[in-house]
């Protein structure tokens, strides 16, 4: 997704709160639907040795 | 709340690339996800929603894992790069349940970075999980809040 695109998305149940739900105003079981704007990308987060090792324990 | 941070984990890693995920453990998971949620919401879930009947979903790409998007504005400039993991971006969003309101009346409003004073983009690290902000949560409010960003955090990287 780039800047300035907008996109509708569809996230099912178990990719969001799942039977759970979410603070009263979600019920479980809920179909998420955005309408969502990227709007900047901004700077490269700092990333020292504890972030970096952050990144490696936590790969995509 | 851990929880949702291995989803959006997982579902970066589907799209990345970098790590495909077997049909068998995709099966797997989906066994353990069905499990866990009958067992918080006392059985009466089955399956995850993966077709929904809200709205009619022709005309939607397929995304990882039953998600679907559609683009309705192009960006900017096509030849721009999408945001790295560790980079900060702002996004502004809405959240409905039920369907989105031009094709649903039932569509209901139940997040949004648009206030009536304006619009206030949400800025976060994208593909990071935030898992920082648990530390400050101090009231309902704030605890929703990093749900959300976690959720626009994989949309984003992902689409």
């Amino acid at each position: 997704m780039k800047v300035g695109e907008e996109r509708r998305i569809i996230v099912p149940s178990d990719l969001g709160y799942g039977g759970r739900g979410a603070g009263g105003a979600i019920p479980g079981g809920s179909t998420l639907y955005f309408d969502l704007e990227l709007v900047e990308i901004g700077q490269m987060s700092q990333l020292g040795p504890e972030q970096l090792k952050w990144l490696e324990d936590n790969p995509l | 709340m851990k929880m949702f941070a291995v989803f959006s984990l997982m579902l970066l890693a589907n799209v990345s690339g970098l790590s495909i995920p077997t049909l068998e453990s995709s099966v797997e998971r989906r066994a353990f996800v069905s499990k866990s949620a009958g067992l918080v919401a006392t059985g009466f879930l089955s399956l995850p929603n993966i077709a929904n009947a809200d709205i009619d979903t022709a005309g939607y790409e397929d995304g990882p894992r039953g998600l679907k998007y559609k683009v309705i504005k192009p960006p900017t400039d096509p030849d721009s790069s999408s945001p790295q993991r560790a980079q900060k971006v702002k996004a502004t969003y809405t959240l409905w349940l039920k369907g989105f309101p031009d094709v649903n009346p039932n569509a209901k409003k139940v997040d949004s970075s648009k206030g009536p004073f304006g619009e206030k983009p949400f800025e976060f690290v994208a593909g990071v999980g935030q898992v920082r902000i648990i530390h400050v949560v101090l009231n309902m409010s704030a605890f929703c809040r990093y749900i959300y960003s976690n959720l626009i955090n994989f949309v984003i990287l992902v689409l």
